[in-house]
C-alpha cells in the first residue's frame, strides 16, 4: 500500500504542485493543498479505481485551490507572480524564454475552468478524458471551453506581438 | 546531584509545586532506540545537559523528542539534496527537546535565569547569548573545544511555554542556520482542523 | 462579394487539427482554404505556435519541504491510525497534517516517545523508511522551536552564535595567553 502511494507521490506531485501553484499563486497555500491532496488519496486509496488516480488527483487539488480562492478576502488578491525557472532547463534563445514566461503569466491571467484546462490539456499534456474526470465536464465541454482559452491566448499574443 | 539537577531543586524549593520557573538549557538528544540506552550513550558527550528532572518542575513535556546520532545520519542521507544539512546531521550525536506549557505563569520560570546561567557556567558552558524583551526571556549557551562547538544548549522562556534544546556534536552554526531554514515550519500560525 | 469565412467554425477545425482528430478530408479542406485566405493561414500558424509553446513550459518541480511532508505521509497516516484505535481515544485530536503545525505536531514526540520505548531497535540495526520519516518530522519540529525562538526574539540563533562563537573563542584565547605571560613573568621574577 505504501509503495504504490509513494510511486504516485514520485509521479504526480510535480503536476499537482505546479497546478496548485498557477491557481493559488501563493506557494505556501499551493503546498498546504498539494499535502491535503495527498493524505486524502492516501485515505481513499482502496476506492479509487487506480487506473484513475491521477486525474481524481488533479480533481481534489484542483476544487481544494477553488476553495480557498474563494475564501479569500477581497483584499487578499494576489497579483501577477513569477513562476520559478525549473533547476537545470537550458533556456535556448532569448525569445523562446520571454514567450514561455509571457505565456505563464498570461495562463495565470485566465479565469476558470480556462485556467485549468489549459494547464491540464496544453502544458502538462493529458488526456481529453483525463481532463474531463479532473474537472467534471463532458468531453465536448472541454473542447469548447478548451478552444475558447487558446482563443484568448491567441489573441492577447496577437496583442503584444510586434 | 549534576547542575541542571541543583536548579530543579532550587526552583523546587523556591516556587513550590508551581515551580515554572526553570530556564534550564535545553538539551535534545534524539534516540530511536529505547531511550535508557540512548540517554547513557549521550551522557558523556561534553555537549549533553540533563533536563531529566525537568518534568518534577513543569509537569509532562506537552513536546519531547529525542533523536541519537544514528538515526541523525539516516535523515541526513536522506537529505542528499540539501549538502548543507546532510553535512550537518552526519556531525550531530543528538538532538533533545522538551517544551513545557506554563499556562501563563513565567514569572517563576524567568526568576530563575540567573540560577541556570551561574549554573550552566560552572559546567563549562559559555554564554553566547541572552535576550530579555517584554517577559520573553531566551538564552544561549555553548559547550566549547578550542574552537569547535560540541554542544548547543538554549533555553526559552515566554508566557505560555519553556523551551529547552540541547544538540549535541560538533557542529558549524553557520550550518545551523542554513539547515533551520530548510527544515523550517511555522509552528505559530497553527491551523487546526 | 466574398464572404469572410466564419472564423468560429474554422476555430473549431483548427482545434481538432491540432488534436489530431482531423481527418484527411477535413484537413484537406482547412489547408485549401488557408492556402486562399492570409487571415486563416496566420490563424493556424499562431495556433501551432502557441501550442508548441505551451507545451514547451517546463512543470516546476515540486519544492523539497512539500516532497518531504509527502513521503512522510505513510509513517504519519499509520501513527494516525494507531491513535485513533486506542480506547477512549488519545488525548490529542488535532490532524497532523495541519500544513503549519504546532499544537499537531507536539503530539508526535510523545508518542514518539512511546514507540520508541517498545521498540527494540538496538545498535546499528537499520531504521525502516518510516522510521526514518518520523524522525525527519521530529527533527524539522525541534529545529522549528530553535526557529520560533529565534523568531520571538529577534534572534538568529545560527549565526549569532557563529559570531558570538568566535568571539568568544578569540576572548579565551587572549585570556589564555594573558594568563600565560603573567605566568610567565612571574616566574623571571
Amino acid at each position: 500500500m505504501s509503495r504504490i502511494f509513494q510511486q504516485w507521490v514520485e509521479e504526480y506531485q510535480d503536476q499537482a504542485w505546479s497546478l496548485a501553484r498557477y491557481l493559488l499563486k501563493d506557494a505556501a497555500e499551493a503546498e498546504d493543498v498539494c499535502q491535503e491532496s495527498f493524505v486524502k488519496l492516501w485515505r481513499e486509496q482502496d476506492s479509487i479505481d487506480h487506473a484513475k488516480v491521477k486525474a481524481w488527483l488533479m480533481k481534489v487539488t484542483r476544487n481544494g485551490c477553488l476553495d480557498r480562492i474563494r475564501r479569500r478576502k477581497p483584499s487578499e488578491e494576489l497579483g501577477d507572480w513569477q513562476m520559478a525557472d525549473p533547476a537545470g532547463e537550458p533556456q535556448h534563445g532569448a525569445e523562446r524564454f520571454e514567450l514561455g514566461q509571457w505565456l505563464q503569466q498570461a495562463i495565470a491571467r485566465l479565469g476558470e475552468p480556462y485556467q485549468s484546462l489549459v494547464l491540464l490539456r496544453d502544458v502538462q499534456q493529458n488526456s481529453y478524458e483525463e481532463v474531463a474526470e479532473t474537472l467534471e465536464l463532458s468531453l465536448p465541454q472541454v473542447k469548447v471551453y478548451l478552444h475558447r482559452a487558446r482563443k484568448q491566448l491567441r489573441e492577447s499574443l496577437a496583442e503584444v506581438r510586434p | 546531584m549534576n547542575a541542571f539537577s541543583r536548579v530543579v531543586e532550587g526552583a523546587k524549593a523556591s516556587a513550590g509545586k508551581a515551580a515554572l520557573a526553570f530556564t534550564l538549557g535545553i538539551t535534545l538528544s534524539f534516540a530511536a532506540s529505547p531511550l535508557a540506552a540512548q540517554e547513557d550513550a549521550l551522557k558523556d558527550l561534553p555537549g549533553y545537559v540533563d533536563f531529566a528532572e525537568l518534568s518534577g518542575v513543569y509537569g509532562e513535556p506537552k513536546v519531547m523528542i529525542n533523536l541519537g546520532g544514528s538515526i541523525l545520519r539516516f535523515v541526513g542521507g536522506m537529505t542528499k539534496d540539501d549538502p548543507e544539512s546532510a553535512a550537518l546531521l552526519q556531525q550531530l550525536k543528538g538532538v533533545r527537546i522538551n517544551v513545557y506549557s506554563i499556562e501563563g505563569q513565567p514569572e517563576a520560570a524567568l526568576k530563575s535565569l540567573k540560577d541556570t546561567k551561574s549554573l550552566l557556567q560552572d559546567a563549562r558552558w559559555e554564554p553566547i547569548v541572552q535576550v530579555n524583551d517584554d517577559g520573553d526571556q531566551a538564552q544561549v549557551f555553548v559547550k566549547l573545544n578550542g574552537e569547535t562547538m560540541e554542544g548547543l544548549t538554549v533555553m526559552a522562556v515566554d508566557e505560555e511555554e519553556a523551551v529547552f534544546i540541547n544538540i549535541i556534536g560538533q557542529m558549524d552554526p553557520a550550518q545551523l542556520s542554513q539547515v533551520m531554514d530548510n527544515f523550517d515550519v511555522d509552528i505559530d500560525g497553527i491551523d487546526i482542523n | 462579394m466574398t464572404e469572410k469565412p466564419d472564423f468560429d467554425d474554422w476555430e473549431e477545425q483548427i482545434n481538432a487539427l491540432l488534436d489530431g482528430e482531423l481527418d484527411d478530408a477535413g484537413a484537406g479542406r482547412l489547408k485549401a482554404a488557408a492556402g486562399e485566405d492570409h487571415q486563416l493561414s496566420q490563424a493556424i500558424i499562431e495556433a501551432y505556435q502557441l501550442q508548441r509553446a505551451l507545451a514547451n513550459i517546463p512543470t516546476e518541480r515540486a519544492p523539497d519541504s512539500l516532497r518531504r511532508k509527502l513521503a512522510a505521509i505513510p509513517a504519519l497516516e499509520a501513527r494516525r491510525g494507531a491513535r485513533q484505535q486506542k480506547p477512549g481515544g488519545g488525548w490529542w485530536q488535532q490532524s497532523w497534517q495541519v500544513p503549519r503545525w504546532a499544537a499537531a505536531m507536539a503530539a508526535i514526540p510523545l508518542v514518539l516517545v512511546a514507540v520508541n520505548q517498545t521498540t527494540d531497535w538496538l545498535g546499528p540495526k537499520e531504521p525502516s523508511a518510516a522510521e526514518i520519516a518520523q524522525a525527519q518530522q521530529e527533527l524539522a519540529v525541534a529545529l522549528s522551536y530553535l526557529g520560533k525562538v529565534s523568531r520571538r526574539t529577534g534572534l538568529e540563533i545560527g549565526d549569532t552564535v557563529n559570531h558570538e562563537m568566535h568571539k568568544t573563542v578569540n576572548e579565551n584565547m587572549m585570556q589564555a595567553i594573558h594568563e600565560e605571560l603573567e605566568f610567565n613573568k612571574e616566574r623571571e621574577l
